[in-house]
């Protein structure tokens, strides 16, 4: 006991996770507290058609990025076809389009007077009606599209590190190539499917962007219709507790079949799978399966937002367009580096003390799976109050009002980026530091250091590598980050995906392409990393 | 200042979740002493050495280095304790050069070149100031370890299984090395390991522990001569194995009887004999008759298969290969009773 009063990292660590925790257990909350008239009210009338509409919508984009995905992994991972060395890495670019930016240009190309609407009426002859995608389908074309490349990135993992002998015992029994495949390839990358398919759930889950401008009536869009067109608190919190409890549920049972499914590190072998080459006809379907996604999810959207931008490219000299760039990459690096900061005292906290302070760094890093309007209502409740109280004792005692000093401000902000996204820094710092072997710290203490100085002089120097990747997706999220900033941005604040997603509502489409670009641009970074990491 | 290099464990004692993994335990280390602490897998021996360096705090006890008592009536932080320690895995420090990863732990006034340098030389690597970890190899690298242990000169050393990354063929040079520079500098040392060949070869005590105790303790060839229990009796050597029932204060093998110090009751035994045991005999008076079935040539030694007149089965023994072979062409065996060794059977 003695080492862990004097461990001040392992308290620090889970001091620091409290504070991350504190909003989920806000919102759980409100699952137990009776609610008000509007939510009785909600709860009668559009709360159905929440839960219709995101079940519909979670249902078919996981089968259709599960379809896309496995299908597109699977090729990769057992052919060699033509232009395979540059296909199995453009599947991977829709990660730097965020889905409402897909929601914009395909509503624009199939609505009326859009281009493919025009040439569809040209061809058949002005008798099409313009397809409606301000609708549940547009989100799930949208959301397949733009999600696919998380199955695929997990399923064509699994697919190549699965050793041969597998397959090869399974020739040996007698299985045709089919069988081999829905028998034994098929069941051993089960855990990668299943975590793709959770991720894409809980980003569906999560989106507000795309919901609000296809007009879908999903759980983001109601807490935050709760909160700002009808200033119920409780409704809002009530809805955010539902989906909190839903995606727990999500999770428990994704770890639980993980828990299940450890066979996968069982045969430790070096021996792959060898790829077979097509030819002809087979080549040519390989080919199209692994192109159609990347037309869809990166080249048409990158294409027609560049051609937009074409028109409003003055607006980069505009003061506001500085203005934007100038708040959205300072809250973005200052988030980044507040998540960093978190992420480094706690994974060095759980190295000094793994016992102690593994149970509150796992609960805090559950705050990604939080959408973000979940996230903002949590946060929104205890810092109201502390706002509150500070400028009540600020009138007694100074005679002054403090005003909103917290949620007026980027605090309240940069907390619900930290909330949202300390799991993804955390994982980083993590994987940069397990790589250190921990003899490297026992040799440190051993030689006299204290536990700071082994953290800035060893494991931040070694480690750097991880840590900056860290500090680079969690300022691409904040970047691309839309429902907790509507909610908790102080007055006048806007950031580039605010800006573009108000333009677009608006119908400025071509306006929009430009802070739409510079967010797409800086995305591109850390998925240059991630496919160098992959490559390695 | 000549400090007092010793160590002082008293009445140690550890427990995980799962149970107790150090119990009652108590050792004393001299100056220049070389302990090695055997064991299996899980005996308890690496946490031991994290309970003395300060990783994890026992549960009661008492630790002394030196003149301070750092864990007990008193408690002194791991980076307090004044302990070097090399590890298996050398952690060296890969961001750092041999210079900064030797003068990691000394003083912005202490830190010099030709300190550094004085410290590498005594490990034999003079000239390697600038080198980095990963252009050398892994006896270079562990020497390092040493000079950058050595840099602050401890009251006690650690060592966890030093030996065990490095080459088969040029590991024990640096070990030799590396124990002769620490007798020099007057340092207590408590090696671990499961290598019996590697403590026997290193160490002036072995302690060998089992389940969180220690079992058996004294010099190597103590250990090999007389041990306490019958696992330091197979750790510490080739032995032949055999279970025979006492008989009213004997146990009679093929190879002649036992005496035992309990006459009352009949119990079963464990009986461990030693090749050293079996020699032949000078002349043909001496010495009993053996009929050979099988046999298998082990090198050294010779697996020997004979009649158990006393069980009516076969028995095997091990015997050395060059006594097998007069014993092959005589036909007749000397059994001495010495290098037998009788423990209770569990």
């Amino acid at each position: 006991m003695i080492s862990y009063i004097k461990n001040g990292w392992a308290l620090l660590s889970i001091f620091l996770s409290l504070i991350v925790i504190m909003p989920i257990l806000t919102v759980i909350f409100f699952f137990i507290i009776p609610g008000d008239t509007t939510w009785i009210h909600l709860r009668e009338t559009v709360l159905t058609s929440y839960v219709f509409n995101s079940i519909i919508l979670i249902l078919f984009v996981s089968i259709g990025t599960v379809l896309i995905g496995a299908i597109n992994a699977w090729l990769v991972a057992m052919y060699i076809f033509p232009y395979k060395k540059y296909l199995e890495w453009l599947l991977f670019m829709p990660l730097a389009i965020p889905s409402y930016a897909l929601a914009y240009v395909y509503a624009d190309l199939l609505g009326y007077g859009g281009f493919i609407t025009n040439i569809s009426s040209f061809i058949f002859d002005d008798n099409l009606k313009s397809i409606n995608f301000y609708s549940i389908y547009g989100g799930i074309f949208v959301f397949v599209f733009s999600l696919y490349p998380y199955v695929y990135l997990l399923m064509r993992q699994a697919f190549i590190s699965q050793s041969a002998s597998y397959t090869e015992i399974a020739k040996i029994s007698g299985l045709n190539p089919l069988k081999i495949i829905y028998k034994v390839s098929l069941p051993l990358s089960r855990p990668a499917l299943v975590g793709g398919v959770s991720l894409v759930v809980m980003e569906t889950l999560a989106d507000y962007g795309v919901s609000d401008y296809l007009g879908i009536n999903t759980f983001t869009k109601g807490i935050y219709k709760a909160w700002f067109n009808l200033g119920d608190i409780t409704s809002a919190g009530k809805l955010s507790a539902i989906l909190l409890i839903t995606i727990a549920f999500i999770i428990t049972f994704e770890r639980k079949l993980r828990g299940k499914a450890q066979y996968n590190n069982e045969v430790r072998s070096n021996k792959h799978l060898k790829m077979k080459t097509l030819y002809g006809t087979s080549a040519v379907i390989a080919i199209m399966a692994c192109f159609v996604p990347v037309f869809f999810g990166f080249i048409i959207p990158l294409a027609t937002i560049i051609l937009w931008s074409f028109s409003s490219i003055d607006i980069i000299y505009s003061y506001d367009f500085i203005n934007l760039v100038f708040s959205s990459f300072g809250l973005a690096l200052s988030a980044s580096l507040l998540c960093v900061m978190f992420a480094l005292i706690i994974v060095f906290g759980m190295r000094t003390n793994s016992k102690l302070v593994s149970p509150f760094a796992r609960v805090a890093s559950l705050g990604y799976s939080i959408p973000g309007a979940v996230a903002a209502i949590g946060i929104l409740i205890p810092l109201a109050w502390l706002d509150n109280t500070i400028n009540n004792i600020s009138l007694k005692y100074l005679n002054y009002s403090t005003g909103l000093i917290i949620t007026g401000s980027w605090c309240a902000l940069l907390f619900a980026y930290l909330v949202r996204f300390l799991a993804l820094s955390m994982q980083s710092v993590e994987n940069s530091f397990i790589k250190i072997s921990k003899s490297i710290d026992y040799a440190a203490k051993i030689l006299g250091k204290s536990n700071r100085k082994i953290l800035t002089n060893i494991h931040m120097k070694i480690g750097w590598g991880g840590i900056s990747l860290g500090l680079l997706i969690v300022f691409v999220d904040v970047l691309k980050e839309l429902p907790a900033t509507m909610i908790l941005r102080p007055f006048g604040l806007s950031t580039l995906a605010i800006k573009a997603h108000e333009l677009a509502i608006d119908e400025r489409l071509n306006d929009a392409a430009i802070p739409l670009l510079a967010i797409i641009l800086v995305c591109l970074i850390p998925l240059y990393f991630l496919i160098k990491v992959i490559r390695q | 200042m000549e400090t007092n290099k010793t160590l002082k464990i008293t009445d140690l004692c550890h427990s995980y979740k799962n149970g107790n993994s150090i119990n009652n335990f108590n050792l004393e280390v001299a100056p220049s002493e070389v302990i090695c602490i055997l064991g299996p897998s899980g005996c308890g021996k690496t946490t031991l050495l994290r309970l003395i360096a300060g990783f994890e705090d026992p549960t009661s006890g008492q630790i002394e280095v030196g003149d301070n008592i750092v864990f007990g009536e008193n408690y002194i932080p791991t980076e307090k304790r004044s302990i070097g320690m090399l590890f298996q895995d050398i952690a060296l420090f890969p961001h750092l050069s041999v210079k900064n990863n030797v003068g990691f732990s000394l003083s912005n006034n202490k830190f010099n070149e030709k300190v550094i340098n004085n410290l590498l030389k005594k490990v034999g690597l003079e000239g390697f100031l600038n080198r980095f970890g990963s252009s050398m190899s892994g006896g270079e690298q562990q020497r390092v370890a040493l000079a950058r242990a050595l840099a602050n000169n401890p009251n006690i050393m650690l060592l966890d299984e030093p030996f065990g990354s490095l080459d088969a063929w040029s590991k024990y040079d640096i070990a030799y090395d590396i124990i002769n520079i620490l007798k020099e500098s007057k340092t207590p040392t408590i090696m671990v390991t499961h290598d019996p060949q590697e403590a026997m070869k290193l160490a002036d005590r072995i302690v060998v522990m089992l389940e969180g105790k220690i079992i058996d303790q004294g010099s190597p060839i103590n250990l090999y001569q007389n041990p306490k229990h019958s696992f330091s009796a197979r750790l510490m050597g080739p032995v032949s194995c055999y279970i025979y029932r006492s008989n009213n204060g004997f146990i009679n093998t093929p190879f002649g009887s036992i005496k035992i110090n309990d006459s009352t009751v009949n119990n079963d035994y464990e009986i461990l004999i030693r090749p050293d045991a079996f020699t032949i005999p000078k002349n043909n008076n001496q010495g009993i008759d053996i009929e050979i079935l099988r046999f298998k040539y082990m090198g050294q030694l010779t697996e020997v298969e004979i009649k158990d007149n006393i069980k009516g089965n076969n028995l095997k023994f091990l015997i050395y290969s060059n006594v097998f072979e007069e014993l092959r062409t005589k036909n007749k065996l000397l059994f001495n009773k010495d290098w037998a060794f009788v423990f209770p059977n569990k």
